[in-house]
């Protein structure tokens, strides 16, 4: 199944922070770990991670390090900052509400899938 | 590196204008990729079939660079256009109205265009693809007209007892710099021109959005 990807676009910052709220990691890293948690759903490009991470790193939610795997090559790590903590919190909770909302209104309407 | 893979790597950075940001975007993302790779390669796939399941799986490189440009540097362009116009165009009004010296210098002309090409060509011919080649012209050719200036005033320096021979150093030093600038400009102009656009652009240019091709 691959979702469209304007309509995760937007969460997709939210469960990047949520990633790195448990462990520090790096971009290669997240998207196994998206994919894996996520069940394939989401079908989109991985280079489209970039743009987000450092849009995040320039907001200063997230930072990075580098670290060494062999003598010749290094893996930029990320690690969420306590600005980003909250963040996460605030986004969260406004996450929580869309969902909420949007659930009642479609619960209310009584429809059913395939009609 | 393989050259699909530097290719692709080329188009991304072709956006991006700090050279800070290019270096670590390009280190970043020829890890994934080389990592894509050899994940593939480890599922049984053939070298030349893996690079292009993995480059798929990236995405179009324009998207990326332009996204990564566009929070990371807004100002890049405009401070630029700013700075030089502040520093060139008064200098340049000067030296035509009160000195009579003319923008045209043909022995600057050949030297910033050789020293360019010879920038380029350091390092090998065959690693350079066709955009790393117009992306390292357009550093060179600022260096060519950054050294250009140096002989210039130099030249000036040495002339400078001698007033009436004064003016070819001075017209190399400016014009070399100008030349530079210029070749620049047209060498990066050339660059987002040649890259090929991906089904998604050709849709847009077309006003097929709704379509699927």
């Amino acid at each position: 199944m691959t979702m469209d990807f304007q309509m995760i676009k937007g969460s997709v910052s939210l469960m990047l922070l949520g990633l790195l709220s448990s462990s520090d990691m790096y971009g290669y890293q997240m998207i196994r770990e998206l994919t894996e948690r996520s069940n394939e759903a989401f079908g989109f490009k991985e280079g489209t991670l970039y743009p987000i991470l450092y849009e995040l790193e320039k907001k200063q939610f997230i930072e990075s390090y580098y670290e060494h795997t062999t003598l010749k090559r290094k893996r930029k790590y990320y690690h969420i900052t306590d600005k980003g903590r909250m963040k996460l919190t605030e986004k969260l909770s406004d996450w929580h509400g869309v969902v909420h909302s949007v659930d009642s209104v479609l619960e209310s309407l009584n429809l059913e899938v395939g009609k | 590196m393989n050259k699909d893979v530097s290719e692709y790597l080329d188009q991304v950075c072709t956006q991006i204008k700090t050279r800070q940001t290019r270096l670590s975007t390009r280190s970043e993302l020829s890890g994934h990729i080389q990592a894509l790779i050899d994940e593939l390669s480890q599922c049984g796939c053939d070298e030349k079939e893996a690079v292009k399941i993995a480059l798929e799986r990236m995405g179009s490189p324009y998207d990326i660079g332009k996204q990564i440009a566009s929070f990371n540097e807004p100002w890049q362009n405009f401070i630029t256009a700013i700075a030089g116009a502040i520093l060139l165009v008064p200098i340049f009004i000067w030296l035509v109205v009160s000195r009579g010296i003319f923008l045209f210098d043909p022995a600057a002309l050949v030297f910033v265009l050789l020293l360019t090409l010879a920038f380029v060509l350091i390092g090998g011919l065959s690693r350079l693809t066709r955009l790393s080649a117009l992306a390292r012209g357009r550093t060179a050719a600022l260096y060519a007209g950054g050294i250009g200036m140096v002989i210039g005033i130099i030249d000036t320096l040495g002339n400078i007892g001698n007033l009436e021979n004064i003016g070819i150093g001075l017209s190399f030093c400016i014009t070399s710099i100008l030349y530079g600038l210029i070749t620049s400009a047209v060498l990066t102009s050339i660059a987002h021109l040649c890259r090929p656009l991906d089904g998604n652009e050709i849709r847009k240019i077309l006003g097929w959005e709704d379509f699927e091709l």
